[in-house]
């Protein structure tokens, strides 16, 4: 869009003197608020309704659902692509590929209903723009009593403005205020400088989504957790701070500067504060879209099409969890499986056809995939795997019910959305139906209780270990994941233990011990996250613990010596080189040799520190920290080897001994 | 600056001394020599402004980051650009002010700053 001045559109510029301003507040007042302006000036001078709105509002919409439909189109390619790349680990013979193809066209699916999610909203705006008409006096009063009740930093935002300003009482002040924002609001998409400008622009668009500020917090949720297990972005953000520091420990950077960054942090979240107040009480939008129309409105547009983009890529990350899930579900089934029971692939494929036809894709590839394998031979599956098969369901279903209980609590949090939360709860709670289903049913089929010839040989019972883990990891739960893998491996080691005859059934006595065993399993492994907490609380303890007296500080010198003794064992017991894994990256190597070295938890800055060095020994380049090298550290393939050499280690004792 | 920007600035300025002023009644600092105390109050105020860089620059995505990541952090556009990207954080004023918080309740409890 070409930009158009202020100048150009007939608007002040952002450098009003006060006398200006007071006069702008003054004019918009006049217009607002004067008992002598008729409605019909109102609606002409303020409140243009009419087609060219509605119009307006229908581009909105159109874009956002552009922005999501092209979402959609990235997750779905990115899930034919992933079912192209990585096969299954479990299960390498099957075609995998075509499950996930079909959780892709799933993918499909949920970026459909988030785009018509989307546009609930969009229209909840439209109505709100109609409602506006009822005054501009009532939206005066309604921002000044706003920005008095939202606090920030221990005051009203009224307050923070308005501190030293003459005034002769506050509400009085902060309805000025609310009037001066209005005045100021038209202009504030272009000029974007000053105290109202930056709460109109900077906050106010990025707001203005207020809809879904709550959604938006379940998005940053998402985004922190991403951005733990994302090692270069990790990195970038503690280069960035750690450029500031450097500066301003060298004075290259002065406190007046420094001050600047700070205040400008605090005003930007004021001004978000504030903004979300606004937003959320009034029907400040209305006015900003008066002022700026199409812009604003197209920027608004950007906003729900980001927020369209962000719901459709965390449904798409739990759709991909959901195929990585069934995909993992078939795998192990298939190794579990191997002899038995063609039903058990038939009753999927029919369970999942019942659900609709997303989750009736990926359930009938897995129907038929199961069928296949199982067609293959024998009729059953022994007890042993269909409890296994049980305990796999359960938690799987408690990992969908899991996604459905956060999508259905998104769903009653955000006003406008209900679409996409509906959905996403539907298809986290039809997929825990699912897989709940699919292992009950593996439990119950007729025949199962009674052939167990197979299974103590069954192949996939420490498959399943894998499987559940597999499932916990892809649906993002770290604490299913460690209990089913944890749980499913003491299963395998049972069954073994509990079917010593190849030919011989499995008695219903060992069904039960095996059931009693899973729920000790369990039980220890609950035992154990409890016994950690405390290990890790008495440890955060321990290092706030100031050392005061010779004694003390002996005692710590000790301890340090020990730790460095210990690190140095550490190290001397790695091998000379690693060679990078799928996803690996020397950011990643650095923190591992960091924990195993002693280090539990090692910042951003000690992994940075080795990572340097690691990267400079290995003849790595990492231009945005001006080390060069005959390769970049972003193209390191697969296999490629990172010498640990003396000053890697002799660096890394160095961080141990200062921690 | 207009009035209304000079008055949020000095709001800021004053709420970050009256948590620098919190800070210099731990028990180990509250007896130090002015001179120290001056000293020490300065650095709080440097590790404050970390804390408010630092939580900032933790609630940015990748692309976010991005739009600061090469400016000099010395511009005019990097306090522009910060300002902006803190404005569009949902939350994030609740958030700064526990981030805060918990160093100032560090400070009084160990007389030093974090480490």
């Amino acid at each position: 869009m070409q930009e158009v001045t202020p100048q150009e559109q007939g608007l002040p510029t952002a450098h009003l003197t006060r006398q200006e301003l007071a006069a702008r507040a003054r004019e918009a007042a006049e217009r607002i608020g004067s008992p002598d302006t008729k409605p019909a000036e109102k609606k002409g001078n303020f409140f243009q309704r009419g087609l060219g709105k509605l119009s307006g509002m229908a581009g909105g919409a159109g874009h956002v659902a552009g922005s999501v439909a092209h979402r959609a189109g990235d997750v779905l390619g990115g899930a034919k692509d992933l079912g192209t790349h990585l096969p299954h680990p479990h299960l390498p013979n099957v075609n995998v590929g075509g499950i996930k193809d079909a959780a892709g066209g799933a993918l499909g699916g949920v970026g459909h209903l988030a785009a018509e999610g989307v546009k609930a909203p969009v229209r909840g705006v439209g109505k709100w723009a109609e409602l506006s008409d009822a005054g501009g006096d009532a939206l005066i009063r309604g921002m000044a009593h706003a920005l008095e009740n939202k606090k920030a930093f221990g005051k009203s935002v009224a307050n923070f403005a308005l501190h030293g300003v003459a005034t002769r009482e506050l509400s009085y002040g902060s309805r000025e205020l609310a009037k001066g924002i209005v005045s100021w609001s038209g202009l504030a998409g272009a000029v974007g400088g000053g105290a109202v400008g930056t709460v109109v622009a900077g906050a106010f668009v990025g707001a203005m989504a207020g809809a879904a500020v709550e959604y938006a917090r379940q998005v940053n949720k998402n985004l922190d957790r991403k951005a733990e297990t994302d090692p270069s972005l990790a990195g970038r953000k503690a280069a960035f701070i750690l450029k500031f520091k450097e500066l301003r420990q060298t004075d290259t950077l002065t406190s007046i500067q420094w001050k600047k960054v700070r205040n400008a942090a605090i005003f930007g979240a004021i001004a978000g504060t504030g903004a979300a107040a606004l937003v959320e009480h009034t029907q400040l939008g209305e006015i900003i879209r008066e002022r700026l129309g199409g812009t604003i409105l197209s920027r608004v547009g950007e906003v729900f099409g980001g927020a369209g983009s962000a719901v459709g890529g965390t449904v798409g990350n739990i759709g991909g969890g959901v195929g990585e899930a069934v995909g993992g579900f078939a795998g192990g089934a298939g190794e579990m499986i191997d002899g038995g029971a063609g039903k058990v692939g038939e009753t999927i494929g029919d369970l999942a056809g019942g659900t609709g036809e997303m989750i009736g894709n990926a359930g009938g590839g897995v129907g038929g995939i199961v069928g296949d394998i199982a067609g293959r031979t024998g009729e059953t599956i022994g007890d042993v795997g269909g409890a296994i098969g049980g305990t796999v369901g359960n938690l799987a279903g408690e990992a969908g019910g899991a996604i459905g209980g956060g999508a259905e609590t998104a769903r009653n949090n955000i006003p406008g959305i209900a679409g996409v939360g509906d959905f996403a709860g539907t298809v986290g709670n039809t997929t825990g139906n699912l897989l709940g289903g699919a292992g009950e049913m593996a439990h119950n089929i007729p025949g199962v209780q009674g052939a167990g010839d197979l299974a103590g040989n069954i192949p996939g019972v420490k498959g399943v270990g894998d499987l559940a883990g597999g499932i916990g990891h892809a649906l993002g739960l770290g604490g299913v994941h460690e209990a089913g893998q944890t749980a499913a491996e003491s299963a395998g080691q049972a069954a073994q233990e509990a079917i010593p005859t190849p030919d011989g059934f499995v008695p219903q006595a060992d069904y039960n011990a095996l059931n009693q065993q899973l729920t000790a399993a369990q039980n220890n492994i609950n035992d154990l996250q409890r016994q950690l907490a405390d290990a890790k609380q008495a440890l955060d303890t321990a290092k706030g613990v100031v050392p005061v007296g010779d004694a003390v500080a002996a005692a710590a010198n000790t301890a340090t010596e020990q730790a460095a003794a210990t690190a140095q064992s550490a190290l001397d017991s790695l091998d000379s080189s690693i060679s990078l894994q799928v996803g690996s990256n020397p950011w990643e190597v650095s923190t591992t040799i960091l924990k195993q070295i002693g280090v539990a938890n090692p910042t951003p800055e000690q992994i940075m520190q080795l990572d340097k060095v690691l990267c400079q020994e290995n003849n790595v380049g990492v231009p945005a920290w001006g080390i060069k090298g005959t390769i970049d550290a972003r193209n390191l393939p697969i296999g490629f080897n990172l010498n640990l050499t003396d000053a890697v280690k002799k660096t890394a004792l160095t961080i141990v001994s200062k921690k | 600056m207009d009035p209304i920007t000079a008055n949020v600035n000095q709001n800021i300025d004053e709420y970050i001394d009256s948590l620098v002023a919190q800070c210099l009644q731990a028990p180990g600092i509250v007896n130090l020599p002015p001179d120290q105390k001056n000293e020490f109050a300065k650095d709080i105020e440097d590790y404050l402004t970390q804390v408010s860089l630092e939580a900032l620059v933790n609630k940015l995505s990748s692309e976010q980051l991005s739009q600061i990541e090469n400016l000099d952090p010395a511009s005019p556009e990097m306090a522009a650009k910060v300002q902006q990207l803190a404005a569009q954080i949902p939350g994030f004023a609740d958030d700064l002010e526990n981030k805060f918080q918990e160093a100032v309740t560090y400070i009084k409890q160990n007389s030093k700053i974090p480490e």
